[in-house]
Formats: structure tokens, C-alpha cells, sequence
């Protein structure tokens, strides 16, 4: 187990290395350079030379990659070139953020959608059944950013339930210690902060988990019908155990592997809906981070991004691999 | 995997479960423990104090030193957490006092005597005085002592005031002396732009970095703890009592980032926001219709025009370009295609700037005009004008529809047998290849930075200005002398005359097809008092109230 996961981690530094090129000559694509960001709309000629020698970018491109790949494995992304400020400390004030909402959505989607996908599959061919799987094929379809435009306009415009943007209310003082809201206010026991804050989550939360769990939904709907039909389901079931038990601890049991294999994917994708949902309901975060980020051709900031959620994404994989052995006893690592 | 692994493995599942369970479980109870099933919106959006103005804007401040800043966002904060020696009237583009009671010219133009208040303090506890000044000077000037120049960070402060002073000398303990390598009057509106906000010298010892969140000016209004800034949600200002321009009005003044200008328009409706900031034409309208909201408006400090390359054919016909500014409808223009947000142009000043000239003689709309001139310069049906019309594709302060104003245009030119072609390029390559004097014709426009005329007519007109603002390649050497005149008077009375006359050449010349001013829209809630609209778009909060 122990080699396997070395071996795996070791695996993901090419492939980090191979993200990281492929950032760095994306970026080179894009018209414009920082200096030209820099100066303004109104700075000169001789002001956007003078700034791209500043920032070594007159250096030849082979040099400024090298220069690049160092920052990257030192971890030392440098300042910020819109603001200024270390990068490395901006990514961990964001971090915490994008993290919470993306567990917190994570959290809604297996709660409602595991249990949607096994009621559906044991009332297979039902209303229940075509009612679960139309509302999730609505959940696949529907972009986030609408689905989170719509809600606004209805649960906290209209019915006033929900504050309609921001990450806290306006005015809270809370001391930040993981910069993940909830998780501070918890921790330094601030009730109003964290009353405020998990207010501010629900929505954002809710509106990112609708694609994930739809395709938790869907997978654990397929993956139960299969099992549903074995022979040691009609064993358990003709030894007198009770329906119930039969399809959590026998069916649903077996039937996980793929939705396990689900969530890993759906991880990076919560990572990139957050990004939207972040802008849509004006939470701070990784996602709106890195859109400025981009505006203002800040190489350092786009880079220390991107390789933060490029390595979150190859964790959660292993992870997800890792999980396969514990739930499943087949399966070995050598 | 041993057996017991197995057991543990399940447990930790069950473990997990119960964990999350509790999680949610917390949850919930939190909301449920609330005010009823769920607190209200407004219970846990707004925790301010009950006297504080909430504006809302779509990006965060940059930072908060003002020798950095170059967004408009980082503008309107260090506006109300510095003072500058020199402030804008309230509402205009002239001049009043800030941290100078008064200044002296001389003669040549090339000294600048500030008289400073005193008994003024920063916010970290030290005096505003003439080393205050020279100090923050220094720390701005390339090659001086104890400089901090940056030529990555400090773009506008070397366009607007580090290039244009030479050196300043403290005379005595209340007194600054400016010395000019030429003459140069626009440079007193370039002091009142917020980047010349005076920085206490504790802080500048402190460093660029440090400056740049830990702020400390003479401003209405502090940050009171570094924390008080959340990067990308909000900025909490604390009223500063001892403020020399008396005690503001509100407790706090919050800057509050929300990204999408519809959700924006949805907060200043129920009270999330007091002030609303960067909204698109229809959400104004929206504004318009609602009882509690109060939409403050004005032609705003732009330009928008077309560009005629003069140096190049067939533009380098002055009836050709008269034709095409007589062929255009502006007042239609309005309508249609701005909901009438923009006020239709006869030159290039907009009605804010004290220079403004309301008698100019400019182009109505008048097709057959402009078929008469087209005929005069050898064009006709059998031998139609055709050229290509470069536009941008972004919306821009002064053009918010971005490239549909082109097909506008062409629709309008097309009456009078003009074929312009329409082609359309990425904004940063725009820019750069129109400077590079590769464009025939195309879009353009300007948002002024001080205030001053000279910030239009001659960064936009002047020979001296072709190829980098003025991207018309036009020159008039009658013009620039008006213009070079203008930089070394300092009677404004003077200067506007000089800068009226270079206009009316100008819009005769027709280097440009002008075409109007986009209105500067704010919306504040209607209980919010005193809020004027500074046309260089940063607001002075010190004397906004709340009723």
C-alpha cells in the first residue's frame, strides 16, 4: 500500500511538470503581456519596454521557462503583480474559501444524491423512479452560473430567505484563522460570524452540488439496478433479512465502487463550478482569484493557481484510489 | 487487508457518517435556532453599524497605497483615506484647498509655493508637515534620497507628477516648495487626483508592500485594523473624528465587492448596498422606477468618437471627414443605442470640464450636407468612399456596446453611399496596432483622468501626442501652439479661452467623428444624503450622510 501510493505520488510530478508547460506556453498565447496590463490603457510605448525588462520578460523564452519551472518547485510564486503581495499567502487566504464551498456541495450532493439513486433503483420503472432520474437529468443540464442567477431572483430577492451575495455579512469582524468562514467561526467561537456565514453557504452550496449530485444520483441509480439482480441479494433476502438491510448493507455496500470513482471526477469539477459560483454570488475565493488573475496577465498568480488545484486534483484521485482498497477487499496494491 | 483492518475500515465509515451527519445536523440547527425557521436575509447581510454607507463595486481594491493604486475601485478608497494638497470642488472638475490652504505660482510658472494646514495629523499619530511632503516626494522621485520609484508600479504617478516636478524643498515647517523643469499649470489637477494623497512618512519608512495594506493618510475615513480589509468581499473604513475637514457624517464607510452589476442593482434594492456603482443602462432604468432609489447622473468625464487617420487617404480630405461627421445622427444614436446614456457631442470636451465651450459650432445631423461635400471631393455613386473601420469588441466606459456603435455608424454612412468595411480586433492588439498607425479609421474614446482640458485636447490632439493618445495622426501647428500656451498660464480664465479656441479648430479640422459623452450613473438609496458625483469618477464621503 505504502509503495503503491509513493509510486503514485511520484507519478504525479510529470504530470504536474506537463500542467505546468502547458500553463506556461497557454499563458504566452494570450495577446498582451503584464507590462502591457500594467501601464494602463494610457501608458507608453517606452513605459511598457521599460516594465517588461523589469519583470525579466524581454528574457528569452527558454530563460523565463526555467525561471518559471524554479518558482514552481520552490513553491515561491513571488508577488503578485496586481497586487502586489505574495502569491503563495493570497492562495492560502483563498484556499480556505473555495475549499469550504466545495466540501459543503460535495456534502449536499452525496446526501441527497446517493439516497435518491437507491430509492429510484429499488422502485425501478416507477413514477418515483422517472421523477428522480427527470429531476437529475434537469440537474445535468443546468449551468450553474443560471441556476444560481435563478435562485438569487427567487429564494433571496424575492422571498428575502437568502442573503443575496457575499461570503459574510456586511460589517462582521472575524478573525481568520484558515480563512474557511464556517470553520473560523467555529473556531473562535463567534456565533453571529458563523450564524452569518452559514447563511451566506447554503445557497452557493446547494446551487454547485445540483450537477454532482445528479450524476451520484444517475451512477448509484445504475450501479444498485446491477447489483440489485445478483444471486447473494436473493440469498440474503430468502435467508429472511429485511429489505431494509438488504439494500444498504448488501446492495448499496457493492454498488459503491463506482460512485466512489464518480465523486473523485466530480471533485474537480466542483472545483471549476466554484469558480463560476463564486462569481455569481460574489463569495471570494480561488476561482475569482485566478479570473483577475488572467485580466491582469498575472503570471505569478495564474501559475501558483493553477499548480494549487492541479495537485488538490491529483490528491483527490489517489484518494479515490486509496478508497477503493478499503472499500472493497479485492482489491490489492503491490 | 486484514480482517480487523476490514472492521476498523467500516467503522471509520460509520465514524464518518456520523460525523457528517452531526455536521449538517449543526447546521441546520443553527438556522433553525434563528429568528423563526430561518433568519432573515437582513439579519445576517448587513451587521453594521446602523451609520454606515455600503458601496458597492464589481472588483476590489487593488491596494491601498496611493503612489500604486491604478484601478478606479483603489481610487474611490484612497480618495476618503488620503487627502491630497489640492481636492476637487465637490461636484466639478476646479479646484479648492486640501492639504494646502493655498498655493503661489510664480510668474515663470516654474515654482509652486504650498501654504500647509496645520495641526493636521495621519492616522498613525504622525504630523502633516512640509518634511511630511518632501518625504512623500522623495519616496516617488526616480534617483532621489530615500526614493521607492518602482517603474512597474508607479505608471501613473510618473505620467501624472513625478515627471513634471523636479524637486521639493521644505522652506519651513509649514511651507512646501515645488520647482518645475518647465512650466506646466495642468500639474495642480494632476495633485488633486487621489495617487497624490499624502502618506504618513512612518508609513513610507515602512515600505511600498507594507504601505500597500497597512494605509495611513489624513483622510475622513481609516482602516482602524488590517483585517478589516477581506480581500474580494469587503473593505470596513472607520470614521476618523479628528478629521481637519470636520467629523464625517456616518460611523463607516464599507466597501463592498459584488461582482455581477445586476446582483448590484438587487442589493441597493433592498437595502443590502446604500450606494450602487458601474450598473449597465437598463438597470439604471430599472433604478428610475423605484420609489427608494435615487439615480445621480451627469454626462460623464468622456469621449466617444470615431478616429480618422488624417495622415492617411482618403482621409487626409477634410470634406471627406466633415461628410462622414454630418452623415451621423447622434441624437438617434442616443436613443437607440445607449437608451439615451449618452449626451450627443459637438467636440471633444464633455459638459463637466470647466473649459467646456456651449456656444462650438459643430456637425448636426444633415445627410444631403454631407452627399454635397463626399460630391466635392470626387465621390459619387459610380465612385463610392470605401475604407476599412477598425473596431474594438469590448464594452468601455465611454462605449458600452462595444462594436455594435460600428455597425451603427456604417448603417448611417451607407445612407450617403459610404462603404466602410468592418473589421474587428482583440482589445490589447487594438490598442497596440492603432498606436502603431496601422488604422485607417476606428473607434476610439477617452475617460479623463484630472479634470483639466489639457488632459483631452492635448493628450489626445497635440502633435506632440500622435501615437500614443493621439492615435488620429492629427496635427495643426496653429492648434498646438493654443495648446502649449494653455500648459504655461495659470489663469484658468486665460486657459479656457485658449483652450476654446484650439477646440473650434479642431472639431473644423474633423480628425474625429464626435460623438458623445456617456452618462456617469450612480444609484444610492433615497435616505442617502449630500452624495455628489465627482466627474473624475472618486467620491468624497466626509459630508455623505444617512437619513
Amino acid at each position: 500500500m505504502t509503495r503503491y501510493v509513493t509510486r503514485r505520488l511520484l507519478l504525479a510530478i510529470p504530470v504536474l511538470l506537463g500542467i505546468m508547460t502547458a500553463v506556461f506556453l497557454m499563458i504566452q498565447l494570450i495577446p498582451g503581456d503584464p507590462a502591457t496590463a500594467m501601464a494602463g490603457d494610457k501608458g507608453s510605448v517606452e513605459q511598457v519596454a521599460r516594465i517588461r525588462e523589469e519583470l525579466g520578460l524581454n528574457r528569452p523564452l527558454p530563460v523565463q521557462y526555467a525561471y518559471f519551472l524554479k518558482s514552481a518547485f520552490t513553491l515561491n510564486f513571488g508577488d503578485s503583480i496586481r497586487t502586489n503581495q505574495p502569491v503563495a499567502g493570497e492562495l492560502r487566504q483563498f484556499f480556505g474559501a473555495t475549499i469550504e464551498l466545495s466540501l459543503a456541495a460535495l456534502v449536499i450532493a452525496l446526501v441527497i444524491g446517493i439516497p435518491a439513486g437507491v430509492i429510484a433503483a429499488t422502485h425501478r420503472a416507477s413514477a418515483l423512479d422517472y421523477g428522480t432520474m427527470i429531476v437529475a437529468l434537469v440537474g445535468i443540464s443546468t449551468p450553474v452560473f443560471w441556476a444560481g442567477i435563478v435562485l438569487i431572483y427567487i429564494l433571496s430577492f424575492r422571498l428575502g430567505l437568502f442573503p443575496i451575495s457575499g461570503i459574510i455579512g456586511t460589517g462582521i469582524r472575524l478573525d481568520r484563522i484558515t480563512d474557511a468562514y464556517v470553520l473560523d467561526s467555529v473556531l473562535t467561537g463567534n456565533w453571529l460570524a458563523f450564524r452569518s456565514s452559514v447563511h451566506h453557504l447554503i445557497l452557493p452550496a446547494f446551487v454547485l452540488s445540483t450537477i454532482p449530485m445528479a450524476i451520484i444520483a444517475r451512477m448509484t441509480r445504475s450501479s444498485m439496478l446491477e447489483v440489485l439482480g445478483q444471486d447473494y441479494l436473493r440469498t440474503a433476502r430468502a435467508k429472511g433479512l429485511e429489505d431494509r438491510l438488504v439494500v444498504i448493507r448488501h446492495a448499496l455496500k457493492n454498488a459503491l465502487i463506482p460512485i466512489v470513482t464518480a465523486i473523485g471526477l466530480q471533485f474537480g469539477s466542483l472545483i471549476s463550478g466554484a469558480f463560476l459560483t463564486e462569481t455569481v454570488f460574489g463569495r471570494p475565493g480561488l476561482g475569482r482569484y485566478v479570473v483577475q488573475a488572467i485580466g491582469a496577465r498575472d503570471y505569478p498568480a495564474i501559475q501558483g493557481t493553477v499548480l494549487v488545484v492541479a495537485v488538490g486534483f491529483v490528491l483527490i484521485n489517489l484518494l479515490v484510489d486509496v478508497a477503493y482498497a478499503a472499500i472493497d477487499p479485492r482489491i490489492h496494491y503491490a | 487487508m486484514s480482517r480487523t483492518d476490514q472492521i476498523r475500515g467500516r467503522l471509520g465509515r460509520r465514524d464518518l457518517l456520523k460525523i457528517t451527519g452531526a455536521a449538517a445536523g449543526t447546521a441546520a440547527l443553527g438556522n433553525l435556532t434563528g429568528q423563526g425557521v430561518l433568519p432573515t436575509r437582513d439579519a445576517v447581510a448587513r451587521q453594521d453599524a446602523a451609520n454606515a454607507i455600503v458601496f458597492g463595486v464589481g472588483t476590489d481594491v487593488d491596494e491601498l497605497d496611493p503612489r500604486t493604486i491604478d484601478t478606479q475601485e483603489g481610487y474611490i478608497a484612497c480618495a476618503n483615506i488620503y487627502d491630497c494638497l489640492v481636492l476637487y470642488d465637490l461636484g466639478a472638475t476646479t479646484l479648492r484647498p486640501g492639504l494646502a490652504e493655498s498655493w503661489e505660482i510664480s510668474d515663470d510658472g516654474l515654482v509652486y509655493t504650498f501654504n500647509l494646514r496645520q495641526g493636521v495629523n495621519f492616522h498613525d499619530g504622525a504630523p502633516f508637515n512640509a518634511d511630511a511632503v518632501v518625504t512623500w516626494f522623495n519616496s516617488i522621485k526616480e534617483g532621489a534620497p530615500g526614493s521607492q520609484f518602482d517603474a512597474t508600479r508607479m505608471v501613473y504617478m510618473q505620467d501624472f507628477i513625478s515627471s513634471w516636478i523636479d524637486s521639493v524643498e521644505a522652506v519651513d515647517e509649514s511651507t512646501v516648495r515645488m520647482t518645475l523643469p518647465e512650466p506646466y499649470s495642468p500639474l495642480l489637477a494632476n495633485l488633486a487626483i487621489p495617487i497624490a494623497g499624502m502618506v504618513s512618512p512612518t508609513a513610507i519608512a515602512a515600505g511600498l508592500d507594507s504601505v500597500a495594506v497597512n494605509p495611513s493618510g489624513t483622510g475622513a475615513f481609516r482602516l482602524a485594523r488590517p483585517e478589516d480589509w477581506t480581500r474580494d468581499s469587503q473593505l470596513v473604513l472607520e470614521a476618523n473624528p479628528d478629521y481637519w475637514g470636520g467629523a464625517p457624517k456616518v460611523e463607516q464607510f464599507i466597501i463592498k465587492v459584488v461582482p455581477e452589476g445586476s446582483t448590484r442593482l438587487q442589493q441597493v434594492e433592498t437595502g443590502e448596498l446604500d450606494i450602487a456603482w458601474a450598473l449597465t443602462p437598463e438597470d439604471v432604468e430599472r433604478a428610475r422606477q423605484n420609489p427608494d432609489l435615487v439615480v445621480v447622473e451627469d454626462a460623464g468625464l468622456n469621449t466617444n468618437c470615431v478616429e480618422l487617420n488624417t495622415t492617411k487617404e482618403p482621409f487626409t480630405s477634410k470634406e471627406v471627414r466633415q461628410a462622414l461627421n454630418y452623415a451621423v445622427n447622434k441624437e438617434e444614436l442616443s436613443e437607440g443605442l445607449y437608451n439615451g446614456n449618452m449626451v450627443p457631442a459637438g467636440g471633444v470636451l464633455p459638459p463637466v470640464d470647466w473649459a467646456y465651450n456651449p456656444e462650438l459650432e459643430s456637425y448636426p445631423y444633415d445627410p444631403d450636407r454631407a452627399r454635397e461635400l463626399l460630391a466635392e471631393a470626387g465621390y459619387d455613386e459610380g465612385n463610392p468612399l470605401t475604407f476599412t473601420f477598425m473596431a474594438y469588441t469590448i464594452p468601455r466606459g465611454y462605449n458600452p456596446v462595444g462594436d455594435r456603435l460600428a455597425t451603427a455608424i456604417q448603417e448611417y454612412w451607407s445612407e450617403v453611399g459610404v462603404e466602410a468595411e468592418i473589421q474587428t480586433a482583440e482589445w490589447t492588439q487594438y490598442r497596440a496596432d492603432r498606436r502603431a498607425d496601422m488604422f485607417q479609421c476606428s473607434l476610439s474614446g477617452w475617460q479623463g483622468d484630472n479634470g483639466d482640458p489639457d488632459n483631452f485636447l492635448y493628450s489626445l490632439l497635440a502633435g506632440a501626442s500622435k501615437g500614443a493618445g493621439n492615435t488620429a495622426f492629427y496635427e495643426n501647428p496653429e492648434v498646438d501652439a493654443l495648446l502649449r500656451q494653455a500648459q504655461e498660464v495659470s489663469d484658468q480664465d486665460v486657459r479656457t479661452e485658449l483652450y476654446q479656441q484650439a477646440e473650434q479648430l479642431i472639431v473644423d479640422d474633423a480628425p474625429w467623428v464626435f460623438l458623445g459623452y456617456q452618462m456617469h450613473q450612480v444609484v444610492t438609496r433615497a435616505n442617502i444624503t449630500d452624495f455628489d458625483l465627482q466627474p473624475t469618477y472618486i467620491y468624497y464621503m466626509a459630508g455623505v450622510g444617512k437619513a
